[in-house]
C-alpha cells in the first residue's frame, strides 16, 4: 500500500464539495486495496465468485421460466428465500450487540471492533434484500415498492415497514462505517456530532427492523403458527444469539490473519452476551412449546407437525430437533467458565447456536406456517435444487462483501498504526 | 381434521367423501388486500376483491394472508390453446395471466358486471349456487339469508366473508 496523496493533501477541508470528492477517492482507493491479499484471500474469493455464479444462472433460469422450478406451491407458498430472509433480518439485528456495550455502557475494548459488527448488519441487509428480490415472481417490478415511484401500501402492509426499515438501517449502518473509516483513512478524530445521534438511532433502528418482520408473520390471523405475541420477543432473542456468534468467529478469523490480541476484550463481552441471550431463547421456547401442546386443539395442528410430524408427515422433525440439540449444546458450551480459553470450544459453540438458529429462524419458522394448509391439507415442502443454488449464491456474495468489508477496514486500521503522529481516534 | 385435499381425482359423490365448495370469500375486510405493499389488489365498490395483474410484483404475501386458500399465483407462464381463450375479456378478470402474478375469483365480473351469472353458477348441474345483489331486499341471495339456514366459515377470524353457506332442512 502505498502511503495516501488524496487524503493527505486535504487534512482539514471544511467544505463539503471537497469531502465529497475525496470521499469517492476514498472508498475508490480502500476497495482497490482490498481486493490484494495472499493466495489464501484470491482462493476464498474465487471460490464465492464461483458459488455466486452458480446463483446468478439459477435465477436467470428462475426469472425466465418462472417459479415452478422452486418446490413451493399455491399451499406453501413462501419457503428458502423467505427462511434465509427472516434469518438474516435477525443477524443484521444481531450486529447492533457490538454498539450497545461500545457506545451505551461506554465500553472502551469495543469501540475498535463495533464496525465489524455495524459491517455484518450491512452484509446481511443486502443478502436480505436479495433474497426478497429472489422471491418476487416478478422481480423486473420491483419499483413498484419505491415510495414515490411506485404504489406504497403504507402504513397498512407490514411489508412496507419492512421496506422502510431494512433500507433505513442499510443507509444508516453504511453512513455510520463510512464516517469512521473516513476520519481514521485521514488521521482526524470524528466528530461525534456526525456519527453518535445516528449510533444512538441504529441501536433503536436494529431492533425494529426484527420486531416489523415479525410482525409481518405475526400478524396474519389464518396462520395460527405465527399469530403469537411471543414473535417479535422470540426473533430479537435469537437475533441477539446469532449475531454475537457469527461476530466472534469473525473476529477470531481475523486475529488469526492480522496477529495482535486484535478484539479479544470484545470477546469476552459478547460471550457474556450470548451467555444471557441463548438462555432467554430457550425459555421462550419451551413457553411456547408448553402453550402449544399443553391446550392442544387445531391451532396446535402446525407444531405437532413440526416437532413431531402430523399425520405420517414429517419432513422438519429432523431439522428441529437438530436445532434443538444445536442450540443446547451451544448454550452448555458458552456457560462452561473454560469456554475462553479453548477456542475451539468457543468457535464450536459459536457454530451450533449459528446453524440452530438458522435452522429454528428458517425453515422451522416460515414452512410450518403452511403446514397443514389453510383447508387442512397436508402438503410438504423440501427446497428444490435451484432453490438452494440460488440461496447459495446469495450467501456467497454476502460473505463476499463482508470479507472484502473487513478487508478494507483491517487496511484503514493498519494504515493509522504506520502513522503514530496522527492524534489517537476514539472512533 | 388434516385429511382432506383440494383435488377432485375420482368420479363424485364418493360414498366416505364429504364435498365442500370453498373460493375467495369476498371479505368485507380481506387481508389479502392490507397487506399487499403495492396497492395491486383492492376490494371493488360492488365488493368484488381484484387483482392488477399488471401490477403484482408477486410476493405472494396475499397467498399467505388469507385463510381460504382462494389465491392463486401463476407459477409458470399460462399455456392455453388458442381454441379455449376466451375472447370476451375483462382487465380485471379473465383475461390471460402474466407469469409471476396472482389471481383469484373475481366472479366473472366480465359476465356479471353485463347482467349474465357467473360461469361456476352456469356449470352447477343442480343449481345449488346463488348469487346476487346483497343490498338489494329483494333478491335471491338475501331471500336465502333471511329463510335458509346459513353459516359463514372460519367466522371466528372476524374478516366477514360475503359469501355464505345454506342449507335446506
Amino acid at each position: 500500500m502505498n502511503p495516501a496523496t488524496p487524503a493527505t493533501s486535504t487534512p482539514s477541508a471544511p467544505d463539503a464539495p471537497g469531502h465529497w470528492r475525496n470521499y469517492t477517492r476514498f472508498l475508490a482507493r480502500v476497495l482497490w486495496e482490498a481486493f490484494d491479499g495472499n493466495w489464501a484471500f484470491y482462493v476464498w474469493m474465487t471460490v464465492l465468485t464461483a458459488v455466486a455464479l452458480v446463483g446468478a444462472n439459477a435465477w436467470a433460469v428462475q426469472v425466465r421460466d418462472g417459479m415452478a422450478l422452486t418446490h413451493m406451491n399455491d399451499h406453501v407458498s413462501w419457503g428458502l428465500y423467505i427462511a434465509n430472509f427472516t434469518f438474516l433480518v435477525g443477524l443484521a439485528a444481531g450486529g447492533v450487540m457490538m454498539v450497545i456495550p461500545a457506545y451505551l455502557y461506554h465500553d472502551e475494548d469495543m469501540h475498535d471492533v463495533v464496525i465489524i459488527g455495524e459491517l455484518l448488519a450491512i452484509a446481511a441487509i443486502i443478502m436480505c434484500l436479495m433474497f426478497v428480490v429472489a422471491d418476487l415472481g416478478r422481480p423486473d417490478r420491483f419499483w413498484h415498492l419505491i415510495p414515490g415511484l411506485g404504489r406504497f401500501n403504507f402504513p397498512v402492509s407490514m411489508l412496507t415497514w419492512d421496506v422502510i426499515v431494512l433500507n433505513g438501517y442499510l443507509v444508516l449502518n453504511l453512513h455510520i462505517c463510512g464516517y469512521l473509516l473516513y476520519m481514521r483513512f485521514l488521521g482526524r478524530a470524528p466528530n461525534p456530532k456526525w456519527y453518535v445521534p445516528f449510533v444512538f438511532l441504529s441501536i433503536v433502528w436494529a431492533i425494529s427492523i426484527h420486531t416489523v418482520t415479525a410482525f409481518l408473520y405475526c400478524g396474519l390471523g389464518g396462520r395460527p403458527f405465527w399469530n403469537t405475541a411471543l414473535l417479535a420477543p422470540r426473533f430479537l432473542a435469537s437475533a441477539f444469539v446469532s449475531g454475537p456468534a457469527f461476530i466472534i468467529v469473525a473476529l477470531m478469523v481475523i486475529r488469526r490473519v492480522v496477529g495482535g490480541d486484535f478484539g479479544a476484550g470484545a470477546v469476552r463481552t459478547l460471550v457474556q452476551i450470548m451467555r444471557v441471550t441463548i438462555l432467554i431463547n430457550l425459555v421462550m421456547v419451551i413457553s411456547e412449546v408448553f402453550t402449544e401442546f399443553y391446550t392442544g386443539g387445531a391451532h396446535t395442528s402446525s407444531a405437532h407437525y413440526l416437532y413431531f410430524g402430523l399425520h405420517g408427515y414429517h419432513a422438519l422433525v429432523p431439522w428441529i430437533w437438530t436445532s434443538m440439540i444445536m442450540t443446547v449444546l451451544a448454550a452448555l458450551f458458552l456457560l462452561c467458565p473454560k469456554v475462553y480459553e479453548h477456542s475451539w470450544m468457543l468457535i464450536t459453540a459459536c457454530a451450533l447456536a449459528f446453524a440452530g438458529i438458522w435452522i429454528e429462524k428458517g425453515m422451522g419458522l416460515i414452512i410450518p406456517g403452511f403446514i397443514p394448509s389453510s383447508l387442512h391439507e397436508m402438503v410438504e415442502y423440501q427446497p428444490s435444487l435451484l432453490e438452494w443454488k440460488i440461496t447459495a449464491g446469495i450467501w456467497a456474495v454476502g460473505l463476499a462483501i463482508y470479507t472484502i468489508a473487513l478487508k478494507v477496514t483491517m487496511n484503514v486500521f493498519a494504515r493509522e498504526n504506520r502513522q503514530p503522529t496522527s492524534p489517537p481516534s476514539s472512533s | 381434521m388434516e385429511k382432506g385435499n383440494v383435488h377432485y381425482d375420482h368420479t363424485v359423490p364418493q360414498p366416505d367423501k364429504f364435498y365442500m365448495p370453498v373460493q375467495c370469500q369476498q371479505c368485507e375486510h380481506p387481508p389479502c388486500v392490507d397487506v399487499c405493499p403495492v396497492e395491486a389488489t383492492w376490494k371493488e365498490p360492488d365488493g368484488i376483491v381484484v387483482v392488477d395483474y399488471n401490477w403484482c410484483i408477486g410476493c405472494r404475501y396475499c397467498q399467505a394472508a388469507c385463510p381460504y386458500h382462494a389465491r392463486r399465483f401463476n407459477w409458470t407462464k399460462p399455456q392455453i390453446p388458442a381454441g379455449d381463450i376466451n375472447p370476451n375479456q375483462g382487465y380485471l378478470s379473465n383475461r390471460i395471466r402474466p407469469q409471476g402474478t396472482m389471481e383469484k375469483c373475481h366472479f366473472c365480473l366480465h359476465r356479471t358486471r353485463n347482467g349474465r351469472l357467473p360461469a361456476c353458477l352456469e356449470a352447477c348441474p343442480t343449481g345449488a349456487r346463488v348469487f346476487g345483489n346483497l343490498l338489494d331486499p329483494n333478491s335471491e341471495i338475501r331471500q336465502v339469508l333471511a329463510h335458509k339456514r346459513v353459516f359463514v366459515l372460519k367466522e371466528e377470524l372476524g374478516l366477514k366473508p360475503q359469501f355464505f353457506y345454506f342449507f335446506d332442512v
